[in-house]
Order: structure tokens, then C-alpha cells, then sequence
């Protein structure tokens, strides 16, 4: 019985569904896609969100962004600003939002990450993308 | 069980390409390419590709002084699709110094570029100014 509903559910799992808002490394879901980050060169992170078919760019793009506020806040960071490549970081030519393109026909959106203490014209405030996406991100809230 | 193992042994093979790892000759300098980003590269220099070493550090040490080209080949697949590209680029490396080389995918494309190590910069590396189209090696 127990092989049953675990196949149910592994079924269920595997039927089609966008990708979710969840690391790349989660064991159950990982093989949709999810995020991922990894550090350097020198201050910068590099964070990714890979969707599968069913999810778009623009939701991609998203997920991507709130990764990012999430790990500023983690670091302790109210502020951070981002970049399309590690050309762009050397340059100093920030994104104003996340950017996304298609690979194998799926959506990768990666972006090299700085954190700052202070807010500029370019910075994104951590605290403010967390709140406007949330809802879209976790789903509403149930009171 | 015999041919499985001569299979397996066929496609080791085939898979290791036949392709030696770059080792310095005595007396040549050297520089060093950090590739924890981009992933296994494969060095041409002097019309001869070459498989780099990469050390516990992830670096991987190429010659100086003379123009080098560096290939990174990428494959992947889905949704029956498969996409496969080979990006290059070439430059002069400096002895001594210090390289970061970096692979992006974007738009079905890939592309591998060359940056100096710059640790006192925040962002870790600085614009390599010799930086050119890839060699295609013969052998």
C-alpha cells in the first residue's frame, strides 16, 4: 500500500508542473529546476534560477530577483545591484532587472550579485523586493 | 561480461580523445587561469590542443609570453531538444600572473572570456586587454 501512494505522489510530482520557487539542490524537486548561488570572484555571487518548460521568462526572472533580496538579507545586506555577466560587473554596468534567455528551449536567468550597504541609483532595496513579490513567489498569505 | 568490458574500455577511451594534458616544459613561465567558473578547458598552443590539469585550488597552469587559445565545449539536453557549442577566445598570458576564465550560456549561446585576477578590486578581476579571436589547432 505504502509503494502505492509513494508512486501516486512521485507521479503527481513528475506530471508537468512549473518549476517552484525552490533550490536546485531539493532533493524531491530539484530535477524541475530551482536556484542556486555560488561565490566570487572577488565580492560578487553568482545566482541563477533554472525553470523547466512550463514555467516562463518572465516568472524566472521573478524567482531570480527575490533569491537575490533573500540572500542580501541573509548577509545582513538592506541593498544590493546586479549584473547580466562578469563583463558587466567589471565595467560597472548594473541590470535594472533580472535577465533571462532560453536554454535547451528553457529559461536560465543568472546574475552576478553585489551587496552594498547604502542605496544608489542602481542598487535594488532587499526589503522592497521581498515585499512586492512575495504573494507571487510563496503564494498568499491564509489568515 | 567479456564485451561490456571491451565496450566500456572502447568508450573510456574514445571519451579521453586521445588529447595529452599540457604539461610545462623545464625552463618555460608560466601563468595560471583560475577555472572554477568555467568549467574543464582545453588549451591551444602552438597548433597542438592540449587537456589542462586543474590543481586542488582550481587553477590550471598555461604558458606565457606567446598567444594562447582556451575552448570550453558544452552539451546539454531537453524537451527533445540538444544543444551542444564550443566557445574561445585567445590571449597573451603575462608569467606570473593570474587569469579568472568565465562561461555564460545565454540564448542558446555560450561564450568564454578571460578577465586578470585583481584581488584588491571588489569585484575580483579587471579587463584583459590582449584578449582575441580563438586558434583552431590541427593536431
Amino acid at each position: 500500500m505504502f509503494r502505492i501512494i509513494a508512486a501516486t505522489l512521485a507521479v503527481s510530482l513528475l506530471s508537468g508542473c512549473a518549476t517552484g520557487y525552490h533550490s536546485a539542490g531539493n532533493p524531491l524537486l530539484g530535477w524541475t529546476g530551482g536556484f542556486w548561488d555560488s561565490k566570487g570572484p572577488g565580492e560578487l555571487t553568482l545566482v541563477g534560477f533554472g525553470g523547466n518548460g512550463y514555467i516562463t521568462q518572465d516568472k524566472v526572472a521573478v524567482y531570480l530577483l527575490y533569491r537575490c533580496a533573500e540572500l542580501a538579507q541573509a548577509q545582513g545586506k538592506p541593498h544590493f545591484r546586479i549584473y547580466d555577466s562578469l563583463l558587466s560587473a567589471v565595467i560597472d554596468r548594473p541590470l535594472d532587472r533580472a535577465f533571462v534567455s532560453p536554454v535547451t528551449g528553457k529559461p536560465l536567468g543568472q546574475v552576478y550579485m553585489l551587496y552594498e550597504d547604502q542605496p544608489s541609483s542602481v542598487t535594488f532595496d532587499a526589503a522592497k523586493v521581498l515585499a512586492q513579490y512575495e504573494n507571487e513567489v510563496k503564494g498568499p498569505k491564509t489568515q | 561480461m567479456n564485451s561490456r568490458l571491451a565496450l566500456a574500455v572502447a568508450a573510456a577511451l574514445a571519451l579521453q580523445g586521445c588529447v595529452k594534458t599540457y604539461v610545462a616544459p623545464k625552463g618555460v613561465k608560466t601563468a595560471r587561469v583560475n577555472v572554477s567558473a568555467s568549467g574543464d578547458l582545453r588549451l591551444c598552443t602552438q597548433n597542438t590542443q592540449y587537456a589542462l590539469s586543474r590543481s586542488p585550488d582550481n587553477y590550471v597552469e598555461v604558458p606565457s609570453g606567446e598567444r594562447i587559445t582556451l575552448t570550453r565545449s558544452f552539451y546539454s539536453q531537453g524537451y527533445n531538444v540538444s544543444h551542444s557549442c564550443t566557445a574561445g577566445i585567445s590571449f597573451i598570458p603575462a608569467a606570473g600572473q593570474s587569469y579568472y576564465a568565465d562561461f555564460d550560456l545565454r540564448s542558446e549561446r555560450c561564450i568564454l572570456l578571460v578577465f586578470r585576477e585583481l584581488p584588491e578590486s571588489r569585484v575580483g578581476v579587471g579587463l584583459e586587454h590582449s584578449l582575441g579571436k580563438r586558434d583552431y589547432c590541427a593536431n
